[in-house]
């Protein structure tokens, strides 16, 4: 269903774009997810979507790697940001992104398994007009992710001993900042 | 901006509340799980022959002429004709809990339950018959002797959910309760034909048993009445046990002990062979013994070596040479063919003409197979594994060819 929800927004969403009648826009960030005691992550992420100024918004696709102690996650969710503010210099923006993060995997050893999850990611931001093209973001927010790693091991013989199923829950306050255009 | 202050104001509370991370361990494993019996209770219940039965966890096995008696563990004895090693029948099933052993005597069966050694007449497979009852003979079962109380333990699938927050300081992640291992997979012997695993084996007129710690001697020169001797202390770790031209090998997690038996009510020690801790199930032929050691949920701290130990002077063993192996079980050697389980990575086959660099030799390696035990049969190589038992014609040792497979639905 998801998957489905996606291609129809991705095609929506060129072919809108494609159409110049909502101007294509990028941002690119770099930051911190933090939690309570555990030491902060870091992480990126890429947003690509199209001006809607009729509602002061922007919609769009995040992709992005959050790199966690344990696993990495590449989230890919489709989001809005909402300015109401128009001042020229500084907009303060409403972000909500909702998708599904997929585990990456260096190697998978034997007996390994990785399942990916929901990644939900609320924010607040700030951008402000530099003196070139460029703009200026920062952002605080919320992002919950969940990722799974299933472990079955084996006796001697190759009978299955147990299944294990880890499901990582992560919440975390994210900070970032990058450059839009 | 009202609205970005009772957001940000918003976001700080949820992160304050809700910035934990948290893992959802979810375990389901097989766990053997205790339970209490009483002997009285047990020894009511009869002991009975029923129709051939679902095979799930095979435990050791024994061939006597046409027949082929694969333990069930905990649950008793399959009779198999195996008149046909291509194509073996179920005929009946054994009713005997608590069963774990077995050895056969002219005719007669020999096999635990719990505490009782029992004693069935074998001479018609179709018809078999409970002969005799010895109690208490394996009183180290009894978790509670005066109240007639032994320990069983029931096969259970048990699901564990464990949650708790991810931090950077942890020492140790939550621990489940450890399995006492899935298939529980105690494996095969067979009397005079080199069942490497066996805890049961007869020789000179004596059934000679082996717990965890002792060796039990019954007299067994009328064999429809075994008598009970004595226990001999042999200390931890023992496995397995086998006999070779009046003397016992007897393997533990510590070392190889070797009994001189010639006197059968009073077996001597001649010496201990030690080697690391592992597993370690012993055969021998001339003046050789082969010891597999493995590491596995039960030998931690293990290695997985095939040691050829000369044994030409009893008294002094000496290891000659040892070869790596990938998770050797159980083995046996017939003529010049010397057959070790590698467990989940199958069967291998090596030349024994020169014990000295027989792991050198190997001749073939069926890795599509899982084998925990292997007994040379007069008609075919047996395999018994998690996945049922094979029997292969090994004419050829090079060249082992597939005769029949009984899977663990078979029946």
């Amino acid at each position: 269903m998801f998957y489905r929800a996606l291609f129809i927004f991705l095609v929506v969403f060129i072919s809108e774009a494609r159409s110049q009648k909502y101007p294509y826009t990028l941002q690119a960030d770099i930051g911190l997810l933090a939690g309570e005691k555990v030491s902060p992550v870091p992480a990126v992420q890429v947003f690509n979507g199209v001006r809607v100024d009729k509602f002061f918004s922007e919609a769009g696709i995040t992709v992005g790697a959050d790199i966690y102690k344990q696993l990495t996650i590449l989230p890919l969710q489709i989001g809005v940001k909402w300015m109401p503010f128009q001042d020229k210099n500084l907009k303060p923006f409403l972000s909500f992104s909702a998708g599904y993060g997929i585990p990456l995997l260096n190697n998978k050893p034997e007996g390994k398994g990785y399942k990916g999850g929901a990644v939900i990611n609320p924010s607040i931001g700030l951008r402000i007009k530099s003196k070139s093209k460029a703009r200026l973001n920062f952002m605080a927010g919320f992002k919950h992710q969940r990722a799974s790693i299933l472990t079955t091991t084996f006796d001697a013989l190759g009978k299955i001993n147990s299944v294990l199923n880890e499901e990582y829950r992560y919440s975390r306050i994210s900070l970032g900042f990058g450059v839009g255009f | 901006m009202k609205i970005f202050g009772t957001l940000l104001s918003f976001i700080f509370v949820l992160c304050i509340s809700s910035c934990k991370d948290e893992v959802v361990r979810t375990r389901t494993y097989h766990r053997l799980t205790p339970f209490y019996l009483s002997v009285s209770d047990l020894r009511k219940q009869a002991i009975s022959m029923d129709k051939p039965h679902e095979m799930s966890v095979p435990g050791k096995i024994y061939i006597y002429g046409n027949y082929l008696f694969i333990n069930e563990v905990t649950k008793g004895i399959h009779v198999i004709d195996n008149t046909d090693p291509a194509s073996p029948r179920f005929l009946n099933f054994i009713n005997i809990p608590g069963n774990i052993d077995l050895a056969v005597n002219t005719n007669i069966l020999y096999a635990d339950s719990y505490v009782d050694l029992l004693a069935f007449d074998i001479s018609n497979p179709t018809k078999i018959s409970l002969v005799n009852r010895v109690e208490n003979v394996f009183d180290h079962q009894y978790i509670n002797k005066e109240k007639g109380l032994i320990q069983g333990y029931k096969d259970t699938i048990v699901t564990e959910v464990i949650t708790h927050q991810i931090t950077d300081g942890a020492k140790g992640e939550p621990m489940f309760f450890d399995s006492f291992g899935a298939s529980a997979a105690f494996a095969s012997q067979s009397y005079g034909t080199g069942g490497s695993m066996a805890r049961f084996t007869l020789m000179n007129s004596s059934l000679y048993t082996v717990t965890t710690n002792s060796l039990k001697l019954f007299n067994v020169s009328s064999p429809k009445a075994p008598v009970y001797i004595n226990t001999i202390n042999l200390g931890g770790g023992i496995e397995t046990i086998f006999p070779y031209q009046n003397k016992l090998f007897i393997g533990s997690t510590t070392g190889m002990h070797i009994y001189n038996a010639i006197e059968p009510s009073k077996p001597l020690k001649l010496a201990t062979y030690q080697h690391l801790t592992s597993c370690d199930p012993v055969i021998v032929q001339g003046k050789y013994a082969y010891v597999t050691l493995r590491s596995g949920n039960f030998c931690r701290l293990g290695t997985n070596v095939l040691d050829v130990i000369d044994i030409e002077d009893p008294t002094k063993p000496v290891l000659v040479s040892s070869f790596p192996m990938l998770n050797p079980h159980g083995l046996t050697i017939s003529d010049n063919n010397l057959f070790i389980c590698e467990g989940k990575n199958g069967l291998k086959a090596f030349n024994s003409s020169d014990p000295k660099t027989i792991g050198q030799n190997q001749l073939s390696f069926i890795q599509n197979l899982k084998a925990t035990d292997v007994i040379a049969g007069p008609k075919s190589l047996i395999v018994t594994g998690a996945d049922g038992i094979y029997q292969y014609d090994y004419t050829n040792a090079s060249n082992l060819k597939l005769l029949s497979h009984l899977d663990l639905t078979a029946n």
